[in-house]
């Protein structure tokens, strides 16, 4: 029998969430942050063939730290194979290869659509965010893209102010209109309150699971359109005892996650 | 033929980037940029240049933006992801309007990278599609491929004036090695008009012929600088300095919040005073400079 964990964080939670979306033998692209851990987390505990990437061209890393950025070298002894960036973007990437790709957005729509260039808008802007990076081909092209983002008012839309990283763009059809491939597109939507998936016939974001100790009522309240409940909505699988004796004693000793409950996951 | 010898001064360097031009960085995020180089043209207050940060830049192309350097920023992200979210300057920068920024995503610069260094006008990338960047961008055109008739974006290539890299060693003839991975270099390397590069060691041709497959481009200018990444890493010789990214990003962030005092400070002791290179690692000091190990 599963036994859950009780003294948990909400990070640990989502990044368990992220974890539980990646299968066996997945093909990974993975930041800093939530994304290594749940990729981790993955590889320890059910997917010990999944295969992790970073866009700096590094396959498999087993770095000895976190990570400071995806260009930090702690990520190359012990890989499997190094290659640069054009060989993780331009051809892993564009040639359909990548399962999962892992993002986190500063602002995400129902649609799944990211924004990480600008509040506001572009020529008069609130307030810069950091650019695209390398989401773009990630949610571009990965078979499915498990976003990671806060749950309010803000930082949730309707619609994003500026699309940087496609998800279904206005909606049904609208990926494939485009040209972006054939069955890509968000899969999961995690937030610190709640999991949220992606109804395939409207490509709406609705309410799949919340997490203990929020209610149903509360995140259609907290969200900015007006959210569809499952007609088996139910509890997030809070982490169980396995999970965190894995993020605490192997890849996280430091407790580096504990820094996402500042930025405002709790 | 007879080579010549590559081995330039750090002056003679920087003597080739003047106002105006294109310029393309090496390095990724925060790992090997050629900060040493890129110190000296701040220091220099070089104007009007077009940056183009390959393929995701850091805090150099923040510093650079302070002092005035930059007219037009080619990039996907200014930041040192858990160091910096991203660059205080660029942020203000583009809040305020005060640089040109042409918006992309990394596959975008790399498309523009393969289209100039292969000589042609476009290079097609799927990356981009649906989203806002065309609009912003009308040099990035979606078209249909006449082949398969599949909908792709077109991204322009670009001249680009100098590029200014970091590696591990290269010898006399600017044969260049990397302790690792040299991430967009070479195509920023093959899409230059030249190339100058900042290396930890100069070794013997010898050295270099051991192991050619480790070759990866060979530049116009070499120039010989230890620690020239720093406060960023370099493949199998530091690890980025945390401490003195959290220095700059504090002084920056303050200074774009209106209080500049510890900003000056960073500025003249690191930037405007060291009259060169080693001047500023003696700023810095030996023992934070041998501190950055990974065992």
């Amino acid at each position: 029998m599963t036994t859950y964990a009780t003294d948990y964080i909400k990070p640990e939670l989502m990044a368990c969430c992220g974890s539980r979306e990646i299968k066996d033998n997945d093909l990974v692209i993975v930041g800093t942050g939530f994304p290594t851990m749940s990729a981790n987390i993955a590889k320890h505990h059910h997917a010990p063939n999944a295969i992790m990437m970073q866009e700096s061209g590094v396959i498999d890393a087993q770095p000895g730290r976190t990570a400071l950025s995806v260009g930090d070298p702690c990520l190359n002894p012990g890989a499997a194979m190094i290659g640069g960036l054009v060989e993780i973007m331009g051809m892993f990437l564009q040639a359909g290869h990548v399962d999962v790709g892992f993002l986190s957005g500063s602002q995400v729509d129902k649609y799944g659509n990211i924004n990480t260039t600008v509040i506001g808008d572009y020529e008069n802007p609130t307030s810069r965010l950091p650019g695209s990076g390398g989401a773009n081909p990630i949610g571009s092209m990965a078979r499915k893209t498990l976003i990671i983002a806060l749950h309010d008012k803000r930082r949730l839309a309707e619609k994003v102010d500026f699309i940087t990283t496609p998800g279904y763009l206005d909606g049904p059809g609208a990926r494939e209109k485009w040209g972006l491939p054939a069955n890509t597109g968000p899969e999961v939507l995690i937030t610190n309150k709640a999991v949220l998936r992606f109804d395939p016939e409207t490509c709406e974001a609705y309410l799949a699971s919340f997490h203990p100790g929020h209610t149903a009522d509360e995140i259609v309240e907290a969200t900015p359109w007006d959210l569809k409940v499952a007609a088996d909505v139910h509890e997030t699988e809070p982490p169980t005892v396995e999970e965190i004796r894995i993020i605490r004693e192997v890849l996280d000793p430091a407790r580096m996650i504990s820094v996402y409950e500042k930025k405002g996951y709790v | 033929m007879k080579r010549t010898n590559v081995i330039a001064d750090e002056s003679a360097a920087l003597d080739v980037i003047t106002d105006g031009m294109t310029i393309a960085l090496g390095g990724f995020i925060t790992a090997q940029h050629a900060t040493g180089l890129i110190r000296g043209l701040a220091r220099r207050r070089v104007k009007d240049l077009t940056v183009i940060g390959s393929v995701s830049s850091s805090l150099e192309v923040d510093f650079l933006i302070s002092c005035g350097c930059i007219k037009k920023l080619v990039t996907a992200y200014v930041g040192a992801e858990s160091a910096a979210p991203m660059g205080p300057f660029f942020k203000q920068a583009a809040e305020n309007d005060s640089i040109q920024i042409w918006e992309c995503d990394e596959i975008i610069i790399m498309a523009m990278l393969q289209a100039t260094m292969a000589g042609i006008p476009f290079y097609p990338v799927r990356g981009g599609l649906g989203t806002d960047l065309p609009q912003l961008n009308p040099d990035l055109v979606p078209f249909k491929d006449p082949i398969r008739n599949e909908n792709l974006l077109a991204v322009p290539a670009m001249k680009i004036d100098v590029a200014l890299t970091h590696a591990s060693i290269a010898d006399c003839y600017g044969n260049v090695q990397y302790d690792g991975n040299p991430y967009a270099d070479e195509m920023i390397q093959k899409a230059a008009d030249q190339t100058i590069t900042s290396v930890e060691k100069i070794v013997p041709p010898e050295f270099i012929r051991r192991d050619p497959f480790k070759t990866v481009y060979t530049a116009d200018m070499v120039v010989r600088m230890p620690f020239g990444a720093h406060p960023f890493s370099s493949q199998g010789a530091y690890i980025e300095d945390t401490a003195h990214l959290n220095e700059y990003v504090m002084a920056a962030y303050m200074a774009t919040k209106g209080d500049d005092v510890s900003w000056e400070t960073y500025r003249k002791r690191y930037i405007d005073e060291p009259e060169d290179h080693l001047s500023y690692l003696e700023q810095v000091g030996v023992k934070s400079l041998l501190s950055l190990h990974e065992y």
